[in-house]
């Protein structure tokens, strides 16, 4: 079992996060830093309870509703909800 | 042990739309998109120019298997909702039997079960065969009907009733879907179907969900399984929200119950859970090893499911 | 405490003599205070006990009882429900949900003594927009956190043993950086902590309503509630039951209202008989009857989620606050054209009606303003449309049960949105396959379940600037409409659960009929011609319950 980046299930989680919040914020996702607070575009903590239920729908995952409130940057969502597959895929690869 | 060697579905061309239908059937504006929007009913097929006999053969000049087989056909047995279906002296089941070169086999029809006939086909089939001793002995179930009359095109606030048909090829050599068991309850006081009096009709949706329940739960018990082992229900057509109801009151993932075709065909009288299994087994929804029920309702008022193993 | 046992407590409203009487309510109002008599009776039933859950020595089990109860309180006096129980009850959620066992236990403690605590959210530059509250906690030199800032317009701010504050406690952008801080006034110094002056009101006259303004003021190191920064999360999860139990509650302001107007067309003769023989006096009597019992539904059920299906609150909380406030506002308004001049005259015998009238819309405004709940609901819309609305996933049958067991009320369980779930809305379309369901119901239904269809399509379509407070006005109007939905759904849900268990009025198909009429008008939609048959029974069982005495809802209980 390696890290996410070899992922075959998600590739490119990032890219898609920061789609989304393009979207939201009402902008081009070049425009977006995946590094910057989600605050900086205008993203409220709804929109941020709104990115958890895209990411829940996409991924099939149950995520706490406030997880963009305790990683507030496309970079660190990214990387908790991959941390989140690695760990929920581990059992069946070790089986 | 019965099973069922073939399975053959046709469905006329013409598709009606619910939406065009609100007129003839009474339906109010409102009432019209519960139907569709809610009970997943969006259309039904006819073919007004076919008669009775056309739509039948067309299902069973599909079933490739009896090609060459047709000596070992030794019934031929219309199961159907409506005692009455065509004028005399026109007899559908003799036309049909006779234009599949299978004049030497027994025709009648069954009707006392309604649209929960054909299960009853199914069975009395089995056991037929099984008594006349032939294990190569087969047996032809016919189901299907035209909807000339508004009578005969809807189940008020119910169901809205098409045009379809299943061919049923069965035999007792068990060496693919065999029936693991078979429940059925007939409850009487409701003999009067459509006519009933209002509080009686009443009676009858109150112990609709519940009798159905208990028959599929008596056939599953009967096939030495629990509902858990089902991994797919072939139900009736009627509408989506009845099947979500039973489906709850019976803990019953909604995903194991084949719903797929009440929007494309409405209910088709006997025909539903075999024009079910066809659509399935084309959608890769039945694995070899799977146990699936059949479960259907005929009004009058009678309960039936069956187990097969696939 | 039973809430039979506390009517019979208050005595007769009527009575010119009963101190604990429309009289008596009527002339504190007058006086601009708190209600003596009804808050000396409080003290002795032990009323904040209610608010206390009962794992820390409180009587607070179910929320379905609390609601009866406290219905008793605001039935008689409005100031009296907000200013002596509900006001600590909001306050106390926090607690419940983010305190710690020593935090609690100090809570219950102080409550069951007989003490209050303010909540203090508000400030007026801020409003309902509590995530910009200005108040700030933040850690001084010493290590200690320091108040600085104000709070206003709280209720008993200046006499509650503790405070519930919400303050800002990091100076980072986003939504973990504010908190609730427990305190005590004798645990803050004078020269940091200075009363507002009260603020005068025209409605809800006999409530409290302070402020304080805080500077450089110490407050002890274990303030805080819960873990520094989940502030918002803690007041989105608690009020989820206070925007539950409040609507629910002020449904006794429109009990008196009613009892008032049919006192008045039984006594008053028109053109030679009763006013309530008019079949224009009867209708307007008729639907407010209706809309009580749709208020009474929704209410119930939605208090009775919180214990079945409470990760789905942060919908239902948010929809019965909009729908409830706003339909005993009008139903209210409905009323004061029964009573002619009698609705605004501020003595005698009707006085009574006037101060229901002024204090009904702070009940609806105050702790969440109806567009903030609508705010709430919004943007969680689109999700449902996506998924959850055609899944099937219904509530527990319990649910609509009413009176029936329930499991014990978990705070823990409470979430800030409901993850794409909404059984009730299922529920709608399995009613429409119940059996036995009379022609005129299923009609009814039917509209309403088309109007619901609707609502899918275009909460799927909604635009994501819509989904924020720059959304369009229209984008509003879907969470209202949804709220419509869910009052239909909990009222034929109620109906068919209950007509085996609920006595005769409850069984009785007309009472839902008119509920779902006035719901259906709501969506914008015709119900077709009024029966008058319906009035009458309506309105006759209105009338009924005054000359009983009794409860107004769906069971004559009190």
């Amino acid at each position: 079992m390696n890290g996410s980046e070899s992922d075959p299930l998600e590739p490119g989680l990032g890219h898609w996060l920061r789609e989304r919040v393009a979207h939201y914020a009402q902008r081009e996702p070049a425009e977006i830093d995946p590094s910057a607070n989600l605050t900086s575009y205008g993203l409220d903590s709804v929109y941020a309870l709104s990115l958890c239920g895209d990411i829940e729908d996409r991924l099939g995952l149950v995520l706490e509703p406030t997880v963009a409130w305790d990683h507030p940057t496309i970079e660190a969502l990214a990387a908790h909800v991959e941390g989140m597959l690695t760990d929920a895929r581990r059992p069946q690869d070790a089986g | 042990m019965t099973s069922l060697e073939d399975v053959a579905a046709y469905l006329p061309s013409e598709r009606v739309p619910v939406s065009d239908m609100t007129e003839e059937l009474g339906l109010g504006p409102d009432e019209a998109k519960v139907f569709q929007r809610f009970y997943g009913l969006s259309e039904v097929r006819r073919e007004p120019g076919g008669t009775l006999t056309d739509l039948l053969l067309a299902a069973a000049g599909k079933l490739t298997t009896l090609r060459g087989r047709e000596h070992h056909v030794r019934y031929v047995v219309q199961a159907r909702t409506m005692p009455v279906v065509v004028p005399h002296p026109v007899n559908p089941v003799h036309e049909v039997r006779d234009a599949l070169g299978l004049r030497h086999a027994q025709a009648f029809a069954l009707t006392h079960h309604a649209c929960a006939s054909g299960l009853l086909a199914v069975d009395l089939c089995g056991k037929l065969l099984g008594a006349d001793g032939h294990p190569d002995g087969l047996a032809l179930v016919l189901t299907g009907e035209k909807t000339f009359t508004r009578a005969a095109r809807t189940v008020p606030g119910t169901a809205i009733n098409g045009e379809g048909a299943a061919a049923v090829l069965v035999g007792i050599r068990g060496d693919r879907d065999r029936m693991l068991g078979y429940a059925t309850r007939t409850i009487g006081r409701f003999y009067e179907c459509l006519s009933l009096a209002d509080a009686l009709f009443t009676e009858f949706r109150q112990i609709y969900a519940d009798s159905l329940a208990e028959v599929m739960l008596a056939a599953v018990e009967a096939a030495g399984l629990a509902l858990d082992d089902i991994a797919l229900v072939l139900p009736h057509n009627v509408n989506r929200v009845s099947w979500v109801r039973l489906a709850k009151g019976l803990g019953l993932p909604l995903d194991r119950v084949f719903l797929d075709n009440i929007p494309v065909t409405g209910h088709c009288f006997c025909a539903d859970p075999f024009i079910n299994y066809q659509t399935a087994v084309e959608l890769g929804r039945l694995h070899s090893g799977d146990r699936y029920l059949l479960a259907t309702v005929g009004l009058g008022a009678t309960f039936s499911a069956m187990v097969f193993e696939h | 405490m039973t809430a039979t046992e506390l009517a019979r407590r208050l005595g007769d409203p009527w009575d010119t003599a009963n101190p604990a009487g429309h009289t008596a309510v009527l002339a504190a109002d007058e006086r601009g205070e708190p209600f003596g008599a009804g808050e000396q009776i409080l003290d002795a039933i032990g009323l904040n006990a209610e608010f206390v859950p009962a794992d820390l020595g409180g009587r607070l089990a179910r929320l379905d009882d609390l609601i009866r109860v406290m219905r008793q309180v605001f039935r008689r006096d409005p100031a009296l429900g907000l200013g002596y129980g509900a006001s600590s009850l909001i306050a106390a959620v926090n607690v419940w949900t983010a305190g710690d066992g020593r935090q609690r236990r100090r809570a219950a403690d102080l409550l069951l003594g007989g003490g209050r605590i303010a909540a203090g959210y508000h400030e007026l530059a801020h409003g309902n927009d509590f995530a910009g509250s200005a108040l700030s906690a933040y850690a001084g030199p010493d290590g200690r956190r320091r108040l600085d800032g104000r709070k206003e317009v709280i209720a008993n701010a200046a006499r509650a043993e503790a405070l519930v504050l919400f303050a800002r406690t990091s100076a980072s952008p986003g939504s973990r950086s504010h908190s609730q801080l427990l305190v005590e006034r004798a645990d803050l110094p004078a020269a940091g902590c200075r009363d507002l002056p009260r603020f005068l009101t025209s409605g809800m006259r006999g409530v409290l309503l302070g402020g304080l303004a805080f500077r450089d003021c110490p407050v002890p190191a274990d303030a805080v509630l819960g873990e520094p920064g989940r502030g918002i999360e803690t007041a989105l999860r608690s009020f989820q039951i206070t925007r539950t139990a409040l609507p629910a509650m002020a449904v006794g302001v429109l009990e008196a209202g009613l009892d008032a107007t049919a006192r008045f067309t039984d006594a008053r003769v028109l053109y030679g008989r009763p006013l309530g023989d008019m079949p224009l006096i009867r209708s307007v009597l008729a639907d407010a009857y209706a809309d009580l019992l749709i208020c009474d539904c929704l209410g119930l059920v939605a208090a009775r989620s919180a214990h079945l299906v409470p990760d789905q609150m942060s919908l239902y909380a948010s929809a019965v606050k909009y729908f409830v406030a706003t339909l005993l506002t009008d139903a209210m308004y409905e009323l004061s054209r029964v009573l002619g001049a009698q609705f605004y005259i501020r003595d005698g015998e009707y006085g009574i009606f006037q101060k229901l009238l002024r204090d009904l819309p702070p009940a609806g405004f105050g702790h969440a303003a109806r567009a903030a709940c609508l705010g709430t609901v919004l943007p969680q819309l689109p999700r449902l449309a996506r998924r959850a609305w055609r899944a099937g996933d219904v509530p527990p049958v319990e649910t609509y049960r009413l009176g029936g067991s329930l499991p014990p009320l978990s705070f823990d369980r409470l979430t800030v949105t409901s993850g794409g779930r909404d059984g009730h809305s299922a529920a709608l379309t399995l009613a429409l396959d119940a059996p036995d369901v009379p022609a005129e119901v299923r009609r009814l239904l039917h509209i309403v379940a088309v109007e619901f269809d609707a609502l899918v399509r275009e909460c799927a379509a909604l635009p994501p600037g819509d989904l924020s407070v720059d959304a369009r006005p229209e984008a509003l109007d879907l969470p209202a409409r949804y709220a419509a939905v869910l009052a239909a759904t909990a009222c034929v849900n109620v109906w068919l659960h209950n007509r085996d268990r609920g006595g005769e009025f409850l069984a009785d198909p007309r009472w839902v009929v008119a509920a779902l009429r006035r719901i259906v008008i709501r969506l914008r939609r015709d119900p077709g011609p009024r029966s008058r048959d319906q009035d009458r029974v309506l309105a006759a069982e209105a009338l009924a319950r005054h000359h009983r005495n009794s409860g107004f809802g769906l069971s004559d209980e009190r």
